[in-house]
């Protein structure tokens, strides 16, 4: 406490405030600026004049949002522990790796970074949009106003009128209303503990820390990719809004093709990252768990995924204006109902990794009607007058295809909304439904895919316009052939003997297969124009790689062999862990597999698993050491990490579910004792072993012991059985001069020893105390997922595939 | 009528056909003794672990199996078995959904998530499955 002089930390919450309140103005002046810029269209030089107004309060509104972020960064970086956003994301033991991952772990940081990415994307757009810079920085900066005032953490009062209708009674009062929350607040301020009533000058030793489940690369990585794709899509909107709004119907679409195609890949490669990284800790569900807040992030990137096809469409055909700004629209849209649905609370019953309510949800629904109204009362205003051709397309046409394709995509972003939007739903109307799980969006999306697939592989050997109908078939039915004789085998292979499995194991082949053929083929493997192809066959091996992994995943961890773990087992029921002890192996799907050891780098404690192969000839064919761990954190408590063994053909997961640990890496009292009164013929279970009371004893070997005159000693015999062999053995109970004994048997392979601990001669039973010192052993449960590498393939291709199609669209002049 | 929104409506109807034809199955959120409970549909649970009872994980006789009694929000207390491992850092959720099926005075669990207190936290939660 001491190091903080009084007041000297002070000086960062000021200059934080100081810069949002900076970066709040600056931005409303920009936006204003842009806003009259487009209002005097008309006049050049006024126009310009609001224009260059715009770029400079733009640019002091982009440096004081910077600054904010440095300014909380050095925060962190300092522990400056008075202040609460420190305090309850940072410790002074976390590494400086992961100083960024504590930076936006909390709603305040995470708004924080969209803002940060918001103000590049404005600089970016100063220098390129030319003549659209006015409209569609007016909308950037209206979305970094609504998001700082989500940070200022204002105190103001409120107006809020109660009517009751029988009896009618009105009344007016004035509430007390914070907007925002401000990550430069100190604790002391807004954290009610009655430490701060004692002493307000009290300064936190050390910070909450960061939960040890984010501590890791990937929460430094994840969330400022996946806010970078979901500050991009307030691009497209712009432009979409913007067009809509300058009554220009054609000029916007080339830079909205461009946005909408960079938006697509770092939004997808957030998405992804998000996914790596389910799928790597296994803690939150798995690869894709169809979690809220994943659906939420995946809804947007559908929806400018079926607004580029339709903006392709317009392009090359002039149909499908009209979908494609509903599309492009709701791109943002849903990335602020996603914030909503994240950051409110509302997912508290259904979502894994949700925020708690911070009382935003008034600002972040607001947030989403600041820009869903303007654009439904602009896009209905307009409709009338958007250009395009009236008449039908053909359906020999591509056009008419990838229509079909934009339609697939928006029947899969309602599907999954409206069934994630269950808990929101349940509060407005009172219902009690409960989101559905994997399995329902699995069995309905998978048809998704399968149409998606179909579409990729024979849309394109259709041409704009009208097509060839006699080659269109021989180039699709001979592709198709060829798939099915490739992927027969796959079905062959893994058992897809369903209906759905079957067709996407097919489409998806055919995906690949088609779009190799049509790009060397067709496109001559000209690097300019082969980007939709390699997406789309990226696409294929993706959804390939899904299905093998996920539907063909197994826990090989099956408890079915070897000891019986008691009445309530089943061979039904799951089972997916083993128990191992220390030093014996265990026979599992094919491994051997043994609990060799444990190392402790506090916090962490590893636990070496050997897994062994053998041929038949018993020769050794593999071997392979894995280390799952535990991590031992105080506040949030021990988490589990698996250790991974990959090869192309599959990955095998080893994750400990049970250790037995204290919270501070202690072993746990291994020294087990327990007693039971026992007639003949009863049973004494210990561990891996149990023994049956067969007689007493009056005349017992004592072999250590001379008996002298007056000593009494009792023996029982026990027949002991263990795994492979039984014996007797016998306890004795001894009494000299009016004291009583015990003398144990120890059975030192098994560690467990029995000992005759009284006598109950009128009942002719006896009590027998077995101690057995507990083995260290671990449970454990290990998952192979087949061929996962394919998926990741698949998605480097895709994102390969549209950074092609963006440099396209780059190069080309309109 | 053009064809494209033949096309369109086709699609609206299959999607409201999903939709119709899940709203059935759908799990609810009840308590233990709703009737709706009663009947052994499949229902989630929300609830906080009943500290005055004990709760049940021997994994040396049986690692896949852990029990606990769970309170619901009307109050009812069941004994809840969940075939599988004891979640990490169970004591320490404040609040906890389980899903399942009523069987006589046991909730069979097949999934348990659970919200942890650390407030603010992101991704504090850990759900479990079978």
């Amino acid at each position: 406490m001491d190091i903080y002089a009084e007041g000297t930390n002070l000086i960062f919450g000021q200059i934080g405030h100081f810069l949002l309140i900076v970066s709040f103005v600056a931005g409303m002046a920009a936006g204003l600026s842009y806003y009259l810029a487009v209002k005097n269209s008309a006049n050049t030089e006024k126009n310009l004049s609001w224009i260059n107004s715009g770029r400079k309060w733009f640019i002091v509104h982009g440096f004081a949002t910077i600054g904010t972020a440095i300014i909380l960064t050095l925060m962190i970086h300092q522990h400056l522990f008075e202040y609460r956003y420190v305090y309850q994301h940072s410790s002074k033991q976390l590494p400086m790796r992961y100083l960024f991952a504590a930076f936006w772990e909390g709603q305040e940081g995470s708004t924080l970074l969209w803002m940060f990415w918001h103000s590049i994307i404005g600089f970016v757009l100063i220098f390129r949009a030319k003549k659209w810079e006015a409209p569609v920085m007016t909308i950037l900066a209206l979305a970094q106003i609504m998001l700082v005032s989500m940070e200022l953490g204002f105190h103001f009062k409120i107006p809020s009128i109660d009517i009751d209708f029988s009896p009618f009674f009105f009344s007016f009062n004035w509430v007390d209303y914070k907007m925002g929350s401000n990550p430069f607040a100190l604790a002391k301020d807004v954290m009610t503990l009655p430490v701060f009533s004692i002493d307000p000058n009290f300064v936190f030793e050390d910070g909450n820390g960061l939960n040890p489940l984010l501590q890791n690369y990937w929460m430094v990585i994840h969330p400022p990719t996946l806010f970078f794709g979901f500050a991009c899509t307030t691009v497209p909107f712009a432009y979409a809004l913007s067009s809509l709004w300058l009554r220009n119907y054609n000029d916007w679409l080339q830079p909205a093709i461009r946005w909408t195609l960079f938006t697509l890949m770092i939004l997808g490669t957030g998405i992804m990252l998000g996914g790596l990284w389910a799928y790597e800790a296994l803690s939150f569900g798995g690869f894709w768990a169809w979690d809220p807040v994943e659906n939420a992030s995946l809804v947007p990137w559908l929806f400018l995924a079926a607004g580029l096809h339709t903006a392709l469409i317009y392009k090359y055909s002039r149909y499908s204006l009209v979908p494609t700004y509903l599309f492009l629209l709701a791109g943002m849209i849903f990335t602020l109902y996603s914030s909503f649905m994240t950051k409110s609370g509302v997912l508290g019953e259904s979502s894994v990794h949700s925020f708690t309510d911070m009382g935003m949800s008034a600002q972040l629904v607001i947030s989403i009607f600041v820009f869903l109204l303007p654009a439904l009362w602009l896009f209905f205003k307009r409709y009338k007058e958007l250009p395009g051709k009236k008449d039908e397309e053909a359906v020999s046409s591509r056009e008419f295809w990838m229509f079909i394709g934009s339609l697939v995509f928006l029947v899969s972003a309602l599907h999954i909304i409206i069934f994630t939007s269950f808990p929101v739903i349940n509060k407005i109307i009172g219902t009690k439904i409960a989101p559905p799980d994997i399995a329902h969006y699995n069995s309905v999306e998978i048809w998704v895919a399968i149409m998606l697939l179909i579409g990729t592989a024979i849309t394109q050997y259709f041409s704009y316009k009208q097509t060839n109908i006699q080659r269109l078939l021989k180039n699709a039915i001979g592709s198709l052939l060829v798939s099915i004789a490739i992927a027969t085998p796959i079905i062959y292979y893994f058992k897809f003997y369903r209906l759905d499995f079957l067709l996407l194991a097919v489409t998806s082949v055919y995906a690949v297969i088609g779009n190799a053929h049509y790009m060397f083929r067709n496109l001559k493997g000209r690097m300019l124009h082969i980007g939709g192809s390699v997406t789309h066959l990226g696409f294929g091996l993706f959804m390939l790689g899904i299905l093998i992994s996920q539907g063909r995943q197994h826990v090989v961890s099956l408890n079915k062999y070897g000891i019986n773990y008691g009445d309530s087992f089943t061979e039904e029921e799951n089972a997916e862990n083993i128990l191992l002890y220390k030093n014996e192996p265990q026979m599992m799907s094919g491994y051997k597999v043994t609990y060799i050891g444990d190392s402790a780098a506090l916090p962490n404690m590893y636990f070496k698993v050997l897994y062994q192969k053998f041929d038949k000839n018993n020769h050794l064919e593999d071997s392979f050491v894995l280390t799952p761990n535990v991590q031992f954190n105080k506040t949030m408590g021990n988490v589990p990490n698996p250790s991974t063994h990959k090869t192309f053909a599959r990955d095998l997961y080893t994750h400990i579910t049970t250790a037995p640990l204290n919270d501070d890496g202690t072993e746990t009292d291994t020294l087990l004792t327990e007693s039971k009164k026992v007639g003949i013929g009863d049973t004494v279970f210990a561990s891996r072993s149990f023994a049956i009371f067969e007689s007493l004893d009056p005349n017992p070997k004592l072999e250590d012991i001379e008996l002298q005159k007056g000593d009494i000693a009792i023996g029982a015999k026990l027949r002991l059985y263990k795994v492979d062999t039984s014996y007797t053995i016998e306890p004795v109970y001894f009494i000299r001069d009016l004291v009583a004994a015990s003398i144990p048997v120890k059975i030192d392979d098994i560690d467990v020893s029995f000992s005759l601990s009284k006598i109950f001669p009128q009942e002719n039973k006896v009590e027998i105390t077995v101690e057995q010192k507990l083995r260290k052993f671990i449970i454990m449960k290990a998952i192979i997922f087949p061929f996962i590498n394919l998926a990741w393939l698949g998605f480097s291709l895709m994102f390969v595939g549209i950074a092609l199609s963006l440099r396209k669209r780059l190069i080309e002049k309109k | 009528m053009k064809k494209t929104h033949i096309i369109a409506l086709v699609f609206i109807a299959v999607l409201v056909g999903i939709l119709i034809s899940m709203l059935g199955d759908f799990s609810r959120y009840e308590t233990f003794d709703s009737p709706y409970a009663q009947k052994g549909n499949e229902i989630n649970v929300v609830g906080v672990l009943d500290k005055n009872e004990k709760m049940v994980y021997e994994p040396l006789i049986d690692p896949n199996k852990f029990t606990f009694y769970l309170q619901d929000e009307n109050g009812g207390v069941r004994e809840v078995v969940y075939k599988g491992e004891k979640p990490h850092d169970f004591e320490r959720s404040d609040k906890i959904v389980v899903t399942g099926k009523l069987e006589g005075d046991q909730f069979k669990a097949s999934k348990i998530l659970m919200k942890c207190p650390s407030k603010y936290t992101e991704e504090a939660n850990q759900t479990t499955s079978l």
